[in-house]
């Protein structure tokens, strides 16, 4: 059966904070804060300050309409980690969130390794659950958003900043609503020493990004029985705006038909960047649209999904 | 129902603590950031006095590089200590899958199982490993690690194929356990093993073999691996565990044939 997107929520934290902010918190130079704002693009993040995480991932789950009175319908529950230590063991917060939505049917667990990556993943993960339990009634329900830290910003190539937005994506297997036609993703393990910002290495991963993240959208693209012209729309991650005009100059993809109206109001949110784009550009999309979805985690995987609306 | 993947090996490793393992840079301060906002103290001795070892360290022990797999799927129910790898990267090979799941204790490689099935069913992944892994260099005091071995870390990896010699006649997740000895009794009525390897909090069960009490989500896995290492006629043997904590309790029966087919 196909695996199809039934609704997606999201939370977006109320407190907005610039970039120069933002900065000053992480201990950042000056000079790299007024990199962030004119060459990549960015302005302000969403940061959460006063939340945990499982106030968080409820925050978006309990915005679900569809969830409501279909709890015992939920058969997993998936947090698409791109960081995967959360809190104390013992705590929790996952199943903390599954108890408060009352989803004490779901079988909970975190999914990681695909660092910011990992949502979309998770989508496939939850997809192919729900099809080899063969039950049409069953959900998935996959969260996505994390808290921030200043030692994410140590690792973190310096051409983003993080923040701590939500999304909850409700996910069957069968329906007709924006249906999962494709997807490819790839690996490449040559960078998994994340921690690696400068030398050879980081120049390579630097040269093979636009590479890798091409190879993935257009490989996603044809196994969907596609070509780009097809993809009305897409929806990126966050990371920056540079990267994207950039890609789609490769592609020969117009730049306006990437989402972007997100990267300098939310800040880059971990695995939740096509999922907030997808909320906030619905009414751009009409039945029958195909779009498509895309991740890059560090380690480093690049995702791509092509979904019919 | 019969699922597609079939076990063809079975691989436990322990690790001791490595004189050549020097502290890992930062993660201490790593990990006082992730729990600060919880109040939980902090406890850096627990990552200095004990193995550091990374699940990327165990893991490229247990699966070699050339490898055949088209999937991996890590369980683990402790974060890895060492953080500054990607451990998806690291196993990736030239197009393997890698996946990990976490945050459900003791129970996290029967999903990681269910995951690997789901995979197979769909014809493109026939050749998998489901690895656990348990490791206690965590730097803060946790009531729920306390009973896990401070110097013995354990990696247990399952191959499975189409081709494996252990057929895999059903997995089971029951959630929201409150009572889990009527649940298991169901279970086993319906499963009829012949041996049943049975987690620390699992009711007790006449002539089960019971897994080691200082393992966390490893144990019944490695004490699958001893099972099967045993000669004997075919049996079908069940593993089960319970965490108590989340409200899960698990089972995974193997049906396996007459002869000793798997090394320890």
């Amino acid at each position: 059966m196909t695996t199809t997107i039934a609704e997606i929520a999201t939370y977006l934290p109320p407190t907005s904070m610039t970039v120069e902010q933002v900065g000053k918190v992480l201990g950042l130079r000056p000079a790299a804060t007024r990199m962030y704002r004119r060459f990549y693009g960015l302005d302000q993040v969403r940061w959460a300050p006063d939340e945990q995480l499982t106030d968080l991932l409820i925050a978006a789950a309990s915005r679900l309409e569809l969830l409501r009175g279909n709890e015992h319908r939920v058969r997993y529950l998936l947090h698409a980690r791109s960081i995967e230590p959360a809190a104390p063991y013992s705590l929790n917060p996952l199943h903390q969130a599954r108890d408060k939505l009352g989803l004490t049917n779901a079988v909970t667990f975190a999914v990681s390794q695909h660092a910011c990556a990992s949502g979309l993943l998770a989508v496939s993960v939850a997809g192919r659950l729900l099809a080899a339990d063969g039950d049409a009634d069953a959900l998935a329900l996959v969260l996505t958003g994390e808290k921030t830290y200043p030692h994410v910003t140590e690792v973190t190539p310096a051409v983003t900043v993080m923040a701590e937005a939500t999304a909850a994506c409700l996910v069957r297997s069968g329906g007709t609503r924006d249906r999962l036609l494709a997807s490819a993703s790839h690996t490449y393990g040559e960078f998994h020493d994340i921690t690696i910002r400068t030398g050879d290495i980081a120049t390579a991963f630097e040269q093979n990004y636009p590479v890798a993240l091409e190879q993935v959208v257009q490989a996603a693209v044809e196994r969907a029985g596609l070509t780009l012209a097809d993809i009305s729309l897409v929806l990126p991650h966050n990371v920056n705006r540079i990267s994207w005009v950039q890609l789609c100059h490769r592609l020969g993809y117009p730049v306006e038909r990437v989402y972007l109206d997100n990267v300098p109001v939310t800040g880059h949110c971990f695995c939740a960047d096509p999922f907030i784009n997808y909320r906030s550009a619905r009414s751009l999309l009409r039945p029958g649209d195909h779009y498509l979805m895309a991740s890059v985690g560090l380690g480093a995987t690049f995702s791509a999904m092509v979904f019919q609306h | 129902m019969t699922l597609p993947l079939r076990v063809a090996e079975v691989r436990h490793r322990r690790f001791h603590a490595d004189p050549e393992n020097p502290p890992l840079a930062g993660m201490v301060d790593f990990f006082a950031e992730r729990i600060q906002p919880y109040e939980v103290p902090m406890a850096p001795h627990l990552h200095h006095e004990r193995n550091r070892n990374s699940y990327s360290a165990m893991s490229t022990a247990v699966i070699a590089p050339d490898e055949q797999l088209d999937l991996v799927v890590i369980a683990h129910a402790v974060p890895d200590c060492d953080t500054r790898l990607s451990l998806g990267g690291l196993l990736s090979g030239d197009s393997r899958l890698v996946l990990a799941v976490s945050d459900q204790g003791r129970v996290a490689p029967f999903t990681a199982l269910r995951i690997a099935q789901s995979y197979a069913a769909s014809g493109e992944f026939g050749r998998v490993a489901v690895l656990a892994m348990d490791q206690s260099s965590v730097p803060y005091e946790d009531p729920e690690l306390v009973a896990l071995s401070a110097d013995t870390d354990h990696a247990v990896a399952l191959f499975l194929s189409s081709a494996g010699s252990i057929g895999m006649p059903s997995l089971v997740h029951i959630t929201a356990v409150t009572d889990p000895a009527d649940a298991l009794e169901l279970e086993l009525a319906a499963l009829t093993p012949d041996v049943v390897v049975a987690g620390t909090f699992v009711p007790e069960v006449p002539g089960g073999r019971r897994a080691a009490a200082d393992q966390l989500c490893t144990g019944v896995w490695s004490a699958l691996a001893a099972e099967l290492a045993i000669p004997g006629p075919a049996r079908r043997v069940v593993v089960a565990d319970h965490e108590p904590a989340l409200g899960y309790l698990c089972l995974a029966a193997f049906d396996v044939p007459g002869e000793p087919h798997v090394a320890a």
